[in-house]
């Protein structure tokens, strides 16, 4: 996939932006779509900042909240592109214009190419330009 | 009631210009009716400037570059100055402009002897594995919990471990420190209508009138006393299905609660039932309530196929 996203040039990756085991993805309008890959087939949760078929949500004043068996997950906020973690243990992701911000770290102006996964954000820790990590499942929608 | 924030709710993904996110406008808009002082501690206000300043030199960097482009091809233009352009936003002042009393909280020395030793000795709220920030969480905890000792109580908004985990419960209960994760918690604490409720009432106004058909002693106009537990699921066609746990006010001023199921097909509600119906001092309890009102609300045009497309013109790399 090639695809700028956050200010960042993601050149011939498999996932861009993965947080968690959730793909992260911009379509050419600025929205946001997440992508759920822990089980056998990838699972939208979020397509194009709405919450998708099947997902259990719940409207906040933030966005929305993704709920599974009716605890929450995760928020997203379309009008920020902000991921908030809540009961995921990963630190909030924000796609910015010009930047993509995990925690209080910002990435920038950065170019990854030939990677599995431009950004990696994990309970433990971020990376740049990883190796598609074992056992998640392909990104096809 | 004065509301103390941690830099984690003030984080933003880009620089902040004239006006602030939407839902930040909604909070402190909010607090301003509720006459709900603002507290920054002036660890926060460091640590939203310092993202800022971030942004700040990114943006003077991009309109440099591009002043730099147009240079190279002898287009002509006025002259600018990028870094008396890009300016790094005061969030006291953008927040005061709203009419919401905002108070920057400097750390005491009492405040940062408090917070050394809770650190040192990992004391809670911290815990055992240590942070690289802990001491400035420390020291928002320490002021959080003297607010709320010195006015009776206070709310504390932060996704933050320390000052959302069980390691501070007692001492957040003894101090009066009530603590929520988002701006929308905060407001729910309020009793502000969340969107979830907002919407279960915008339902229950299309289906009241066959309610009060159903016989249950309600009252005339709709009154709610809470909606909880809402769960919405999109599913395929345009079809949505929503939960919810809700408490409507009687004629005669009692509760009545009972757990409702509603399918919207479009903008139609399509099925409305409703079980698991209580009321007191009532020893035959309705059991349950059907109805097709076929009644419609106002909705959002759903964009789904377009949005998936989009999605898959990415995945497939025609973006």
């Amino acid at each position: 996939m090639n695809i700028r996203m956050g200010g960042q040039i993601f050149s011939n990756v498999q996932i861009p932006l993965l947080w968690g085991t959730r793909a992260v993805i911009q379509d050419i309008k600025g929205r946001i779509s997440i992508i759920e890959l822990s089980g056998a087939k990838a699972k939208p949760e979020i397509i194009g900042d709405k919450p998708a078929p099947g997902i259990e949500f719940r409207p906040v004043l933030e966005g929305y909240e993704i709920l599974e068996q009716a605890r929450p997950l995760y928020t997203y906020s379309p009008s920020e592109k902000l991921l908030m973690g809540r009961n995921l243990g990963l630190p909030d992701c924000q796609i910015g214009p010009n930047a993509i911000r995990v925690g209080t770290n910002t990435f920038s102006g950065n170019v990854v190419e030939g990677s599995g996964v431009g950004i990696i954000v994990t309970k433990t820790g971020i990376g740049m330009g990883a190796p598609l990590p074992k056992a998640l499942a392909e990104l096809i929608i | 009631m004065k509301i103390i924030l941690n830099s984690d709710v003030l984080r933003t993904g880009s620089l902040i210009k004239d006006a602030l996110p939407e839902h930040w406008l909604t909070f402190f808009k909010e607090c301003k009716k509720k006459k709900c002082p603002i507290i920054i501690p002036q660890t926060v206000g460091l640590e939203f400037e310092r993202l800022q300043s971030e942004y700040v030199g990114l943006e003077t960097k991009q309109l440099s570059d591009a002043l730099r482009l147009l240079d190279d091809y002898h287009v002509s233009h006025g002259t600018i100055d990028p870094s008396r352009l890009v300016l790094k936003p005061n969030i006291v002042e953008l927040i005061r402009k709203l009419g919401t009393e905002v108070i920057v909280e400097n750390p005491t020395y009492e405040d940062f002897v408090e917070a050394h030793k809770r650190a040192c000795l990992h004391e809670a709220p911290g815990s055992a594995d240590k942070k690289s920030d802990e001491m400035r969480d420390l020291i928002i905890w320490v002021i959080a919990i003297r607010t709320a000792r010195k006015d009776g109580r206070a709310l504390l908004v932060s996704t933050d471990k320390i000052h959302s985990g069980s390691a501070g419960d007692k001492e957040a209960a003894s101090a009066g420190l009530i603590r929520v994760k988002t701006f929308g918690e905060a407001l729910g604490f309020f009793g502000f209508d969340t969107p979830a409720g907002s919407f279960i009432k915008h339902i229950l106004e299309s289906v009241w009138k066959e309610l009060l058909k159903a016989e249950l002693p309600l009252e005339k106009n709709i009154s709610t006393i809470g909606i909880y537990d809402t769960v919405f699921v999109q599913k395929l066609e345009n079809i949505l299905e929503i939960s919810s746990k809700i408490t409507l006010k009687m004629s005669d001023g009692n509760p009545l609660s009972a757990k409702i199921q509603v399918l919207l097909f479009g903008d139609i509600v399509e099925s409305f039932y409703m079980s698991a119906i209580k009321f007191p001092g009532v020893s035959a309890e309705k059991s349950e309530i059907s109805l097709r009102p076929r009644s419609s609300i106002t909705l959002e045009k759903d964009d789904y196929l377009e949005r998936l497309q989009s999605l898959r013109n990415v995945l497939g790399g025609q973006q």
